[in-house]
């Protein structure tokens, strides 16, 4: 068992932290406080890489490896204090770039694939609705066959990037009495006629990540636009999930490791009583636990991402990732507040703003709850 | 073994729990809701690793899925090709 990191791979994770210190983390609580998205961060990070990592070159990438492609996420939440701009760029690369280099025609990688990368477009992806979540097969939006394409009626919520957004990835049924077989996923371009982005919707955190819900009203979907084989939309979303659940949180490590080292170096300095608070053992002991669950939660990362490299089955890992690492970022986040005290409560110390940002992380992508559902099922439970 | 008994047995065994069961080959996996979407990701996972046969994404349809019978048959194929 090998747990080293080449020098490269070393150095490429540098280089994203200090990319990120130096140009990331400006005017970020004004932002998080309007709730406005950057059009040049993203683009700052398209030009670094970001969003192509693991995406051939051909389609504007840099072919990073899986291993890789996490390393550079975990430095970039080390370095980068916008959650929601991680956020944003995690949705489009797992569940829209993703989707279409692994289910979508030469045409549509060609079309699509380079923009993205690029960060010269920008991608949503719709799945969940107002009465389906948890439950997403049993979607509503209806594709109808019809010469040429499809006709799309239905709508979408929470759908991230979606007010800024070029094109969206989304979920629609051909036929509803086939349950998951019938869901078929299509690409559908900002401006096709019947197709609206609705109310931006405002939320507790990430809220430099805009979110907003997608309205179909007789959408008019030419064929090519169809993502993969009719029916074929549950396996397409499934394998998305798969992916987001292996990539979406490596920043909560980088996020951690950069609340444990906050944590310490304000205990070390912050005197109480004629001593440092870290002297203390309830603060002490505490921030133990942060240690524990930041190189727990890397260890279940890095296997998925080595199960992935290595083309095995993730379901389980994916879960049990993505349930551990979402829930040890709240507590790390609160962890961190308890630690820094009042100072911690106040928005201008910029600790506070992580706890808000890291519920969302044990709902995207599938509920803590569903994560434990998964991991019940496959333990024969 | 024969991979239909082997799947038949794999589906009774770990997916509905229940080795005794009775699961007719043409029976339809999903409207008796023998098969879930997480089922099917098990069943995946559990061919590549046995059959040594690679499925690849597009292929998991409900054609291919719906019964036995069918996944047989496509194993068939899919080996053919490779």
């Amino acid at each position: 068992m090998d747990f080293s990191w080449t020098e490269e791979q070393l150095a490429f994770r540098k280089a994203v932290v200090d990319f990120a210190h130096k140009e990331l983390n400006q005017d970020i609580i004004e932002e998080d406080r309007s709730g406005s998205f950057s059009p040049e961060k993203w683009r700052k990070c398209a030009r670094f890489g970001i969003q192509g990592l693991p995406f051939p070159e051909e389609y504007g990438g840099s072919a990073a490896d899986i291993l890789t492609t996490v390393l550079a996420m975990e430095g970039l939440g080390y370095g980068c204090k916008d959650n929601g701009l991680i956020f944003a760029m995690n949705a489009q690369m797992w569940s829209v770039q993703m989707p279409i280099y692994s289910f979508g025609a030469a045409d549509q990688k060609r079309k699509y694939l380079p923009g993205l990368c690029r960060g010269e477009l920008i991608g949503a992806h719709g799945m969940t609705e107002p009465d389906s979540g948890s439950d997403a097969y049993s979607l509503r939006t209806t594709a109808q066959r019809v010469d040429g394409g499809y006709v799309l009626n239905g709508s979408k919520m929470f759908v991230s990037n979606a007010p800024v957004s070029d094109l969206a990835v989304v979920f629609a049924t051909v036929n509803p009495a086939r349950k998951m077989w019938g869901v078929t996923g299509f690409i559908v371009e900002t401006g096709t006629p019947g197709y609206t982005i609705s109310r931006k919707l405002d939320k507790m955190g990430l809220r430099t990540s805009p979110m907003a819900e997608l309205v179909f009203q007789d959408c008019f979907v030419p064929e090519e636009n169809r993502l993969g084989p009719e029916g074929a939309g549950s396996n397409i979303f499934n394998d998305s999930m798969e992916w987001e659940r292996s990539g979406i949180l490596a920043s909560h490590i980088g996020a951690m490791e950069r609340q444990l080292e906050a944590s310490i170096q304000y205990a070390r300095e912050r005197q109480q009583f004629g001593q440092p608070i870290g002297k203390f053992q309830s603060v002490a002991n505490r921030i133990v636990d942060m240690k524990v669950r930041l190189e727990t939660a890397r260890l279940l990362l890095y296997k998925v991402a080595w199960l992935k490299k290595m083309g095995k089955p993730t379901v389980m890992e994916a879960a049990l990732a993505k349930l551990y690492l979402s829930e040890s970022f709240i507590q790390s986040s609160l962890d961190s507040i308890r630690t820094f005290g009042s100072y911690g409560y106040m928005t201008e110390f910029e600790v506070e703003r992580d706890l808000r940002d890291a519920v969302g992380g044990a709902l995207y992508s599938g509920t803590s709850d569903i994560q434990r559902n998964i991991i019940a099922r496959l333990l024969g439970l | 073994m024969d991979r239909k008994i082997a799947l038949s047995d794999y589906i009774k065994q770990e997916v509905m729990r229940n080795p005794k069961a009775n699961l007719d080959d043409a029976e339809d996996l999903f409207n008796a809701g023998i098969l879930d979407s997480l089922a099917i990701l098990q069943l995946v996972a559990f061919i590549e690793e046995n059959f040594k046969i690679k499925i690849p994404d597009e292929d998991v349809i409900f054609e291919n899925f719906q019964n036995l019978n069918a996944l047989a048959s496509y194993l068939e194929t899919q080996k053919a090709a490779e």
